[in-house]
């Protein structure tokens, strides 16, 4: 299989809150192929959002982007001395989790889609406000005319998140982010919004980034699987192999909690076992000595890397 | 015929609430006569000495006074005044609040952090003693009444939209507006603004209630509005020596008005909290 060629590349993204440098978000470094959807699994608390919000620039002002790289195309979007992300939405647009919140309450749907249009395409308000219409039929929302006219609070949850989605598309994007888009929603409407996130990558070739901690939609949605545990990257390789044969402890137990309706197994020795090490080491039951050091992101092959000394061990 | 169905729920919701549809009465009544009325009465100031003192009649409804003018026709008058000074002043303190809150609450940092002290400051002072020391200082005249008022009541809107608008300004929608591109100040004025605004708008009835009550205590006391001006706060002024010799009409009526009126106010305000929160 020819590899897709990169859109999004990071490398070596570190995200601190206060005076740490590293411990929302530690060494991220991953790419995205153009038109993959690459699903980010991970449990509360483990930088899903966080990683999400830095590469849109919008991380909290007490929380730093502190080292790394984000290129786009082979445009870094990290400013050198700011460490400030500097993004255009044609290159990361964004679907909210509660599509409720993410829609403006007091303006009508069509001027908000029609805004995000004129925004981005270069259109006069009379051709945006035409555009908004086939973009809002395009999301599969019935009778555009009719729902342009209508506030947020007039549409179900589901249809708002269409709205969302369109709004994010008409900026014309590189990349979607999806953060957990469908929490909000009941089973058969979020089928439905996976097979409009499809039918958008199809449409557009836009590549997705897929933000949840349901591994049922993920393994349902996306092509590649990114596991993070507290901030760090774990493991990340094709769907398949992800819930097959998963090389990292992690994603093992992660997956097979899923699976086999286990909790994952708590082996807790105190957080701050290896304080310096593997993030994951004090809950790990294959834990070596060398997990007191921080494993390296490595490739196994292709379409496979993980950061564990075991697994890394096993393989060479 | 949407349009209509809406009118229609509109009335029906209205009818639902005794106290809105009290309020809205009332002041609908104070306006229209305050616009019509003076047009077919006596002038306010007219001055006849032969009817002085004369007791509330057909003739004159509330009486006359001292001097005998018209109390009925001086009351009418000076609705016209106060419930435009109450307005005026409920809105622009509600319209430069409204600037400066969002300003705080948008820019944040050094920026809100002084706004906010130098609200306090002015909070610090109350309304009625602020507005009498800068009347002093000002000079007397309805305008400047109304700017110094105007400056007591400012800092309640300030407060309200703040915290408003720092509440809205974290959720999703804010961000989403950024993010498809939308400027700092279009943020702030399509899309934070228009959400934060409803209660500074229940904030300004209740705040054009207390302005009536504000200026007519002023003038009361002699500050701001002076006589001969057919002013509720100065007619119940000069009415109050009579009080003594047995001339109770002259101060009563437009004492009950000045009550009425920002009672009005205050029972829309009130209703309209309600449904807002």
């Amino acid at each position: 299989m020819k590899k897709p060629s990169e859109v999004l590349k990071i490398q070596g993204l570190s995200v601190g809150v206060g005076d740490e440098l590293d411990n929302i978000l530690n060494n991220v470094s991953f790419t995205v192929g153009e038109g993959e959807i690459v699903g980010l699994v991970g449990e509360s608390g483990s930088g899903k959002t966080m990683l999400s919000l830095a590469l849109m620039g919008l991380l909290p002002e007490t929380i730093r982007l502190t080292a790394g790289s984000i290129k786009i195309d082979e445009q870094e979007l990290v400013e050198s001395q700011t460490k400030k992300v500097e993004r255009t939405p044609n290159q990361i647009a964004m679907v909210f989790q509660n599509p409720r919140n993410a829609l403006n309450p007091t303006m009508r749907i069509g001027s908000q889609v029609a805004r995000s249009l004129m925004l981005n395409q270069n259109l006069s308000r009379k051709e945006s406000q035409m555009s908004a219409l086939k973009y809002l039929s395009d999301v599969g929302l019935p009778d555009p005319e009719q729902i342009s006219k209508k506030y947020p609070h007039q549409l179900s949850g589901g249809m708002c998140q269409r709205v969302v989605i369109a709004m994010a598309l008409a900026c014309r994007p590189r990349i979607l982010i999806a953060d957990e888009p469908t929490t909000g929603l009941d089973v058969t409407i979020q089928a439905q919004i996976f097979d409009l996130i499809r039918k958008v990558r199809d449409d557009t070739g836009c590549s997705v980034i897929f933000i949840s901690h349901d591994l049922a939609s993920v393994s349902e949605l996306c092509e590649k699987v990114a596991v993070l545990y507290r901030g760090q990257l774990m493991e990340m390789t094709t769907k398949e192999r992800i819930f097959e044969n998963s090389v990292h402890p992690y994603s093992k137990l992660l997956v097979s909690s899923v699976s086999s309706a286990k909790q994952l197994k708590v082996i807790d020795r105190g957080s701050d076992y290896f304080s310096s090490g593997c993030r994951f080491a004090h809950r790990c039951p294959e834990v070596i000595e060398s997990c007191s050091k921080i494993p390296e992101f490595l490739k196994l092959d292709a379409v496979h890397s993980v950061s564990c000394h075991v697994a890394n061990n096993k393989s060479s | 015929m949407k349009a209509r169905e809406s009118r229609k729920l509109a009335f029906a919701k209205l009818r639902a609430q005794p106290f809105l549809l009290a309020g809205v009465f009332i002041l609908a009544l104070f306006m229209l006569s305050a616009i019509i009325l003076p047009f077919f009465l006596r002038d306010p100031l007219s001055t006849d000495v032969l009817i002085a003192f004369h007791p509330p009649s057909f003739s004159y409804l509330f009486g006359t006074d001292k001097f005998g003018r018209d109390i009925f026709s001086r009351c009418v008058s000076a609705a016209r005044m106060d419930i435009a000074v109450g307005l005026s002043i409920a809105f622009s303190a509600m319209f430069f609040g409204v600037i400066i809150g969002l300003t705080a609450g948008v820019v944040g940092g050094r920026v809100d952090e002084t706004i906010m002290r130098f609200t306090d400051l002015v909070l610090a002072f109350p309304g009625f003693v602020l507005a009498l020391v800068l009347v002093a200082v000002i000079g007397d005249s309805v305008f400047k009444v109304g700017i110094a008022v105007t400056i007591g009541f400012i800092p309640y809107f300030v407060r309200l939209i703040r915290a408003e608008v720092l509440l809205q300004r974290e959720l999703d929608y804010v961000d989403a507006a950024k993010l498809v591109g939308n400027g700092p100040v279009r943020l702030a004025l399509f899309h934070i603004l228009p959400n934060a605004i409803g209660s500074s708008v229940v904030q300004a009835t209740l705040v054009a209630g207390w302005s009536i009550n504000t200026v007519a205590g002023l003038a009361f006391l002699g500050v701001g509005i002076r006589p001969p001006t057919a002013e509720w706060g100065v007619m119940v002024a000069e009415g109050a020596n009579d009080i003594a010799t047995g001339f109770w009409w002259t101060s009563l009526a437009p004492g009950f008005l000045i009550v009425v009126a920002s009672m009005a106010f205050h029972l829309i305000g009130d209703q309209l909290s309600e449904e807002t929160i």
